[in-house]
């Protein structure tokens, strides 16, 4: 009866084998998800539901193949199938909260620029970070997704097509469109900020 | 009349030149372009100023992204709960 299929494996194994190969992912997992679901609650019970159905499924998962694309898909067809219905559409995007912030530092750094210099950088790389994000979020979910896995994470486009489930020239061209979208939002950005790349000198003296 | 048509056959090779490189700039900045389109592509680039442009412009907007979008945290209690859930799992 313990060996009805030859290479079933113990529940300690299976559990040691699950945590050494599957757990390590959890990180890029769990951005994914949040940049999916743009929700910390949501992105929690996603995350734990695809370790559950890998879990479930860990038989079928090859020993030393691809575990990060393999927990990817897991976890973009949960999210297709559960919670895409119920997610908050459009993106919220907090420039309120973003701008009060720089204020407030831009307020107190005043008169004493050079002992602040190094908090106002800091401040503005902030910033940059959020906006970033923002014009990322604001993304329709399918863009962000190539966005996320590709430049992100680092995917080949055939791993992205296996992650979901589409021929490798859809990957292809749905990232160009993403790009394009991501590019004309960061552009606004960039000139709303007065943000120059090209000019980047220290005027101060 | 034959000066006009070389020219306008170079011209317009040269803008296919630039179609063919526009088209494969995304798969070179993703690393997914073979060696002989790699080699076309580079080709291309050292005299064609537009193209230089375009490649320089994809690259920043990828290394952009990747520096400026933060990841979080993964809180404890959720790698805590799996291991939990897992375990009691038979």
């Amino acid at each position: 009866m313990s060996e009805e299929k030859g290479n079933t494996l113990s529940k300690e194994e299976k559990d040691r084998r699950f945590e050494a190969e599957l757990m390590p992912v959890i990180g890029p997992l769990y951005n994914f998800a949040f940049r999916l679901t743009l929700d910390e609650d949501d992105a929690n019970d996603l995350v734990q539901e695809t370790y559950l159905k890998a879990y479930r499924f860990f038989d079928y998962f090859e020993q030393g193949t691809n575990a990060k694309a393999w927990l990817f898909r897991i976890l973009k067809n949960s999210f297709i199938n559960d919670f895409r219905k119920k997610s908050k559409q459009p993106a919220k995007v907090d420039y309120n909260e973003v701008e009060s912030y720089y204020n407030t530092d831009e307020v107190e750094g005043e008169g004493e620029m050079a002992a602040t210099s190094d908090m106002r950088s800091q401040a503005v790389q902030e910033l940059i970070g959020d906006e970033v994000a923002s014009a990322l979020n604001s993304l329709p979910v399918d863009f962000r997704t190539v966005i996320i896995l590709c430049d992100l994470e680092g995917f080949t486009y055939e791993e992205m097509a296996k992650i979901l489930d589409i021929p490798i020239g859809t990957v292809r061209s749905r990232l160009h469109r993403a790009r394009n979208f991501l590019k004309e939002k960061l552009e606004k950005y960039a000139k709303t900020m007065g943000y120059d790349a090209d000019n980047d000198a220290h005027d101060e003296d | 009349m034959e000066t006009t048509a070389t020219e306008l056959t170079e011209v317009k090779s040269a803008n296919t030149d630039c179609e063919k490189v526009i088209n494969i700039l995304e798969m070179i900045i993703d690393d997914e372009a073979n060696p002989e389109e790699q080699q076309y592509f580079y080709n291309h680039l050292e005299d064609c100023t537009s193209c230089f442009e375009a490649h320089k412009h994809q690259k920043m907007l990828k290394s952009f992204l990747k520096m400026n979008v933060k990841s979080k945290d993964v809180p404890v209690s959720l790698i805590s709960t799996i291991k939990k859930i897992v375990q009691e799992t038979a």
